[in-house]
């Protein structure tokens, strides 16, 4: 066995480049990179190179690679499901995906199946959930999920080169499409993709605070501009809003809030792709104020560090049903969203 | 918790405007202050300081001789950092898209006067909102949906805790920055907090360490100086938000 951890990467995109190369140089003692696998061969041979790793263009290549132990899924979202799977099947020590997990229920349930059956450990890459200075808030809440009664995440974020290029030099970034707004499918597949990719986010958060989601109501939902959306929902008795917009601002704001009648929780994170500590949680009552953070690493570091911890047997993994469940509780979210942004534009081309 | 005290405190900080006290009414705003508003204006009151009034049918009020200054000293609206506010919100209103009115009140506030206080504060920042759907209601808060004169969607909402004191925070969130502000309630001398984020940086608006209530009873001297054409316009402008509110509860 290797001294240090086999990493294969599925997907060499800028999350891969900008955020995971630099966790896992951070972490070397840890992991050490052994595969790199994009449908671009160019692109996966410059990111391969820039750690020593094998390159490829197949997921049979890089899962049939006895160097590889941990497969990171970083692909598009699509793709998930059936590489989460297959790794599975493949043996591999552990599985990190990428949020989310799978874009559709049935894709969950396969999931969960391969996973009991295989018994291979899965990691949903939700770093929020990782961050120390959530898990530390987390920690002392006490009765907050069960008192709490109004949640809101507001996410503003400037372009994300702005990150990206001080995080790594970015090889094959994509150019950010232009949607046709007067088509209402567009609006609802981008509230959908809101949910899906950024709200996506926090959700596991939103979730634990939560007694129940199988009432989930989306009371209103609106597509905001340049991009980003406002959903108001509903459910287990709590108000939750949710509020991004990607634009060009230089002032990123990225905060969870939770109020119950005699406790406030406001955690404050910081922006993806760099490494810029760990966000920063207050749980405040009437008399006082409790600070957690800011720590010196964020979530990716953690989540990386307790997958380790999971492939060395020091820690139980993440229990499949429950990642399970946020991603159903995350499709239930971006269904009902987009839904509500066609009713909405129906009954207003109606009036 | 009753603001007329602090209003009436207030007005003993102002010993020049108002060399007579006794010429200025402070209405409290919480009981039936319409009624208190036209004896005031019948009995010869120099001045009228309306302190947060709740909803109210005054449509007679507004029917009375308009030549006494009257002046609604309402929770956030009467902060004074209002002036400069406004013209931050104003100067980005054209490249922003949706406001957001956030506001924290203690457990068991009145919704429609919180409500109420919102439009006031939005007229004040921007435009008058002029119809409000109420999205969802609990014993805890509601969120509502707005839209004023300019055609801007306005997010309003409330949430009830004692863990973070009252406060009212408006955003707007342009294409390239925002502008912020967060203010306190008027009761005690804590500043409000403008800031203007832009693509050069941002940029906080000097503080201000005056209470609303003393902002108001500032607005009513001045009022009262220039011996006003229209001493009930601040009323007008309530009844017409008051109307909005009360659309708002029947939704």
């Amino acid at each position: 066995m290797q001294s240090t951890i086999g990493v294969g990467f599925l997907g060499a995109g800028p999350v891969t480049q900008a955020i995971h190369l630099p966790t896992l140089a951070r972490l070397g003692h840890e992991f050490t990179i052994r595969h790199v696998s994009d449908v671009d061969p160019a692109v996966a041979e410059s990111v391969a190179t820039r750690v020593g790793a094998t390159h490829s263009s197949s997921l049979d290549a890089l899962l049939d690679d006895p160097a590889v132990e941990v497969v990171a899924i970083c692909s598009p979202h699509t793709f998930h499901a059936e590489q989460v799977i297959a790794a599975c099947r493949a043996g591999k020590s552990a599985v990190l995906c990428e949020k989310p997990l799978a874009m559709s229920s049935t894709e969950a349930d396969a999931i969960a199946a391969v996973s009991a059956e295989t018994g291979v450990p899965i990691v949903v890459g939700a770093m929020h959930v990782f961050d120390p200075g959530w898990r530390a808030a987390v920690a002392q809440w006490g009765e907050l999920p069960a008192t709490s009664h109004s949640i809101r995440s507001s996410i503003v974020l400037p372009p994300n080169p702005r990150f990206e290029d001080v995080a790594t030099e970015v090889l094959g970034r994509q150019p950010f499409p232009t949607p046709d707004r007067s088509d209402v499918e567009v609006l609802a597949a981008m509230i959908h993709a809101g949910v899906m990719g950024l709200a996506v986010h926090d959700l596991p958060l939103v979730r634990s605070l939560l007694p129940r989601y199988d009432d989930l109501r989306v009371v209103s939902a609106a597509v905001l501009a340049p991009f980003g959306y406002r959903i108001l929902a509903v459910a287990g008795g709590k108000s939750i809003e949710l509020h991004a917009v990607m634009s060009a601002t230089w002032q990123p704001n990225w905060v969870l809030e939770a109020y119950a009648n005699d406790v406030a929780l406001r955690t404050e994170f910081t922006p993806s792709y760099v490494h810029a500590g760990s966000a920063v949680s207050t749980l405040t009552t009437a008399e006082s104020a409790r600070v957690f953070g800011p720590e010196s690493f964020n979530g990716y570091e953690s989540e990386w560090l307790e997958l380790a911890g999971i492939v060395r047997g020091q820690i139980a993994p993440p229990d499949p049903g429950e990642l399970v469940d946020d991603l159903r509780f995350t499709l239930a979210l971006a269904d009902a969203a987009a839904e509500a942004v066609r009713s909405t534009h129906n009954t207003e081309a109606a009036a | 918790m009753n603001p007329t005290p602090h209003a009436r405190a207030a007005l003993a900080t102002l010993p020049l405007s108002f060399p007579d006290p006794t010429g200025v009414v402070i209405v409290d705003g919480g009981c039936d202050w319409p009624a208190e508003v036209t004896r005031a204006l019948r009995s010869g009151a120099a001045g009228v300081l309306v302190v947060q009034p709740k909803p109210a049918d005054f449509a007679e009020l507004l029917e009375l001789d308009p030549s006494t200054a009257v002046i609604v000293d309402s929770t956030w609206a009467s902060n004074p950092v209002i002036g400069a506010a406004a013209q931050a919100f104003q100067a980005a209103a054209a490249d922003g898209s949706r406001l957001e009115c956030r506001v924290i009140l203690a457990p068991g506030s009145d919704f429609p006067t919180a409500l109420l206080d919102q439009l006031i504060l939005v007229r004040a920042l921007l435009s008058p909102v002029s119809k409000v759907r109420v999205q969802y209601r609990s014993d805890h808060g509601f969120h509502a949906e707005g839209m004023t004169d300019t055609s801007m969607t306005v997010d309003l909402s409330v949430v009830c805790t004692t863990a973070v004191p009252a406060a009212a925070t408006v955003r707007l969130l342009t294409s390239d920055g925002s502008v912020e502000l967060l203010i306190p309630t008027g009761d005690t001398a804590e500043p409000a907090r403008l800031t203007t984020a832009g693509p050069d940086g941002a940029v906080q608006a000097p503080t201000q360490y005056e209470t609303g209530h003393r902002a108001s009873l500032r607005r009513l001297r001045e009022l009262m100086a220039s011996g006003p054409a229209d001493g009930l316009a601040d009323l007008r402008q309530l009844h017409a938000d008051v109307l909005v509110t009360r659309g708002a509860q029947r939704t």
